[in-house]
């Protein structure tokens, strides 16, 4: 049986962590370091960071952060935004990435992630699968939401598990953020034909959203942003969001949101929970 | 027709009153060729140094008290309505409406005057601003002919087809406030200090421009009676007017909320996913990055592309200059967004926009070039090239 692991996702942008709504309104939340550290404390299984603005602007700003940004973490990480070609994937790996995600780049070029599976092998290649409906369909995004391609995202699944992506990180841009739960109607669309490691993202309200994610067998762990940082930002003082300038020099009380945050750990609660129905998770 | 090297005739006609050499704001991305904006000696645009003046000098816990001062004076406990907040339904105008009502105890009638044509996700937030946002609200459309004759004038005389909507947009709430006798009506952001205009209304709640000022802020310089002349019948312009004031009447209280609160569109749009149901767009939208600003028309990407092709400032430009203020994107970020997205075609829409304006594709190219300012394009080759760039 496979383990459920419990998986937070920090989207960077200009080396500050930032939040949004639906993938719109990119908010400056801090330094991402303190948030890195907050979370392995607390017990997550794994790090993904994403250069959220890397694809639509071009340009890649995290790869050398990266060692300092993970400094006090022992943890798999996984890194994406903006990666166009092997030589990108070879810098993040040196940096200290063990996996890495593509979402533009592949879909403008699937060659590429079939070279770059042969070349560093499924187990170092995700792809992360951004869907959003629109009426009654449900479409596929590029540019971290900005953009969309004519693809059916169940074809293009389809697709990257026969060319043997290692890892799909399945995003729901329309439930992004919002705190109210994930899109089950798709869940169920494809439920039956999965056959990689999948991991869900976007839409995590409660405790109780992710339970009800684990009774999908396919599902292999659940990305977590809004709600890990919302109980970071609560917890901790003074950190104020307001512009870059004063993000730079994050103010957070570090013991006080600390002893809150481990008295009320949401991470042991989701894993006390998923233990309680029988489901494996990492100690 | 003007044979094809004499492009920007149209704009030399108009005769603006901008500067011909290019400069750029040192801190944002916005250029001097933004109407009405300054510079100051250091190469800071009047819209950064607002910003300045809003985060470091503003007391906005006393805007407050101020604000809550007037709500007293004018609050109605009969339940009729008190304020009008002119509304497309969007992100500001339903923070503003949604928060006169919530936080300050207000009853509002959100005055919505029809885009051109709405789009679905437009649509979608308008009546979620009504049904989850809990605004009534009036949606005020003009019959469709006259409304399609003055964008072809508005788009012939002035490349803008934009205008009609500008007129009814400013005076309908006007002509609402009368027929409801309601007395005080709540803007969103004053755009002049917001976004780089005259500066002589920073410290204004009100807004009190009147005259030529007023027409050459609101409707690039044309007045509805310029219209007559042209040939629309007066009568028909009634919904466009403002409304010629009662005997013993005055004028109803025109207030910017960007005066009391702190003005901050990523802000609203947090306040509004939270409280009103508002969505972003599932795409960007052509010429920009965005998804979340100016969504419900889907004409309104050629008023955009118009001020592209009139001063080199594009949609982008306008989003990545105020956020780049806000401090939610760095300058190099902007810089980035404006090389990649402004000045995007707006083809999406082209045939309807055509279409509406009964217009065929080589009559909008020659209004277009006749609007391309000689110091702002150069033609290289079959191609068409800004001057200078922002860098």
């Amino acid at each position: 049986m496979n383990v459920f692991r419990i998986i937070s996702k920090l989207d960077i942008k200009d080396l500050y962590l930032v939040n949004s709504r639906l993938l719109e309104g990119l908010r400056v939340l801090g330094d991402p370091k303190k948030f890195i550290k907050t979370y392995y404390d607390l017990g997550v299984d794994e790090i993904i960071l994403h250069d959220v603005t890397a694809s639509y602007i071009g340009r890649n700003t995290l790869y050398d952060k990266l060692k300092v940004m993970t400094e006090d973490i022992f943890l798999p990480l996984t890194l994406g935004g903006g990666i166009r070609n092997l030589n990108d994937i070879s810098n993040i790996l040196k940096c200290g990435a063990d996996k890495i995600f593509f979402n533009t780049s592949i879909i403008e070029n699937p060659k590429f992630a079939e070279e770059a599976i042969k070349i560093y092998g499924s187990s170092t290649i995700s792809a992360n699968v951004v869907v959003s409906k629109n009426e009654n369909d449900y479409i596929l995004l590029k540019n971290h939401g900005r953009d969309y391609e004519k693809k059916d995202p169940r074809d293009w699944i389809n697709f990257l598990e026969d060319i043997g992506i290692g890892e799909i990180i399945l995003t729901f841009a329309h439930k992004e953020g919002l705190k109210k739960g994930y899109d089950l109607e798709f869940m169920n669309l494809i439920k039956d034909n999965i056959s990689v490691p999948f991991l869900i993202n976007g839409g995590a309200s409660n405790v109780d959203s992710i339970i009800e994610l684990s009774k999908y067998s396919f599902v292999s762990g659940v990305v977590i942003s809004t709600i890990f940082h919302e109980i970071v930002k609560h917890n901790g003082s003074n950190l104020n969001i307001n512009n870059l300038s004063q993000a730079r020099f994050d103010n957070l009380n570090e013991s006080k949101y600390k002893n809150d945050l481990k008295k009320n750990n949401i991470i042991n609660q989701i894993k006390t929970r998923l233990i309680n129905k029988n489901i494996l998770v990492r100690n | 027709m003007k044979s094809s090297n004499n492009y920007g005739w149209r704009y030399d006609k108009k005769g603006y009153e901008i500067p011909k050499e290019i400069k750029f704001c040192k801190r944002c991305v916005m250029s001097n060729q933004r109407p009405r904006i300054t510079f100051n000696e250091k190469g800071i645009c009047s819209a950064c140094q607002f910003t300045d003046y809003k985060n470091n000098k503003v007391d906005w816990k006393k805007r407050k008290i101020e604000l809550e001062k007037i709500c007293d004076q004018y609050r109605k406990k009969d339940g009729s309505f008190d304020v009008i907040v002119p509304s497309s339904g969007g992100k500001d105008s339903g923070f503003v409406g949604h928060y006169l009502k919530n936080e300050l105890g207000m009853n509002p009638l959100t005055v919505t005057w029809s885009p051109f044509e709405f789009t679905q996700i437009g649509f979608e937030n308008f009546q979620n601003h009504i049904k989850i946002g809990n605004l009534a609200n009036l949606l005020c459309t003009p019959p469709g002919d006259i409304h399609r004759k003055l964008s072809i004038l508005g788009m012939k005389m002035l490349g803008d087809s934009f205008i009609p909507f500008l007129y009814g947009q400013h005076n309908v709430p006007f002509l609402i406030s009368e027929k409801f006798d309601i007395q005080l009506i709540m803007y969103g952001e004053n755009g002049e200090v917001e976004y780089g205009g005259t500066k002589d209304t920073e410290d204004q709640p009100e807004q009190r421009l009147d005259g030529k000022k007023h027409d050459n802020i609101f409707f690039s310089g044309i007045s509805l009676d310029e219209m007559v002349k042209s040939g629309i019948k007066e009568e028909d312009l009634y919904y466009y007017k403002k409304p010629l004031l009662k005997k013993n009447s005055k004028q109803p209280k025109c207030l910017f909320m960007s005066y009391f609160h702190k003005w901050n569109p990523q802000e609203n749009y947090y306040y509004c996913v939270e409280n009103t149901g508002f969505k972003p767009n599932n795409i960007r939208s052509e010429g920009t990055y965005t998804r979340f600003a100016s969504l419900d028309d889907k004409l309104d990407g050629f008023h955009y592309y118009l001020m592209f092709i009139k001063f080199g400032i594009g949609r982008a430009t306008s989003d990545a200059a105020h956020e780049v203020r806000e401090g939610h994107i760095t300058r190099e970020e902007g810089v980035e967004l404006v090389k990649k997205y402004d000045g995007e075609f707006p083809e999406k829409n082209f045939q309807l926009f055509l279409d509406y304006l009964q217009m065929s594709q080589s009559e909008f190219h020659e209004i277009i070039d006749s609007w391309r300012a000689k110091h702002v394009w150069e033609k290289k080759g079959n191609s068409w090239k800004l001057k200078s760039q922002v860098e």
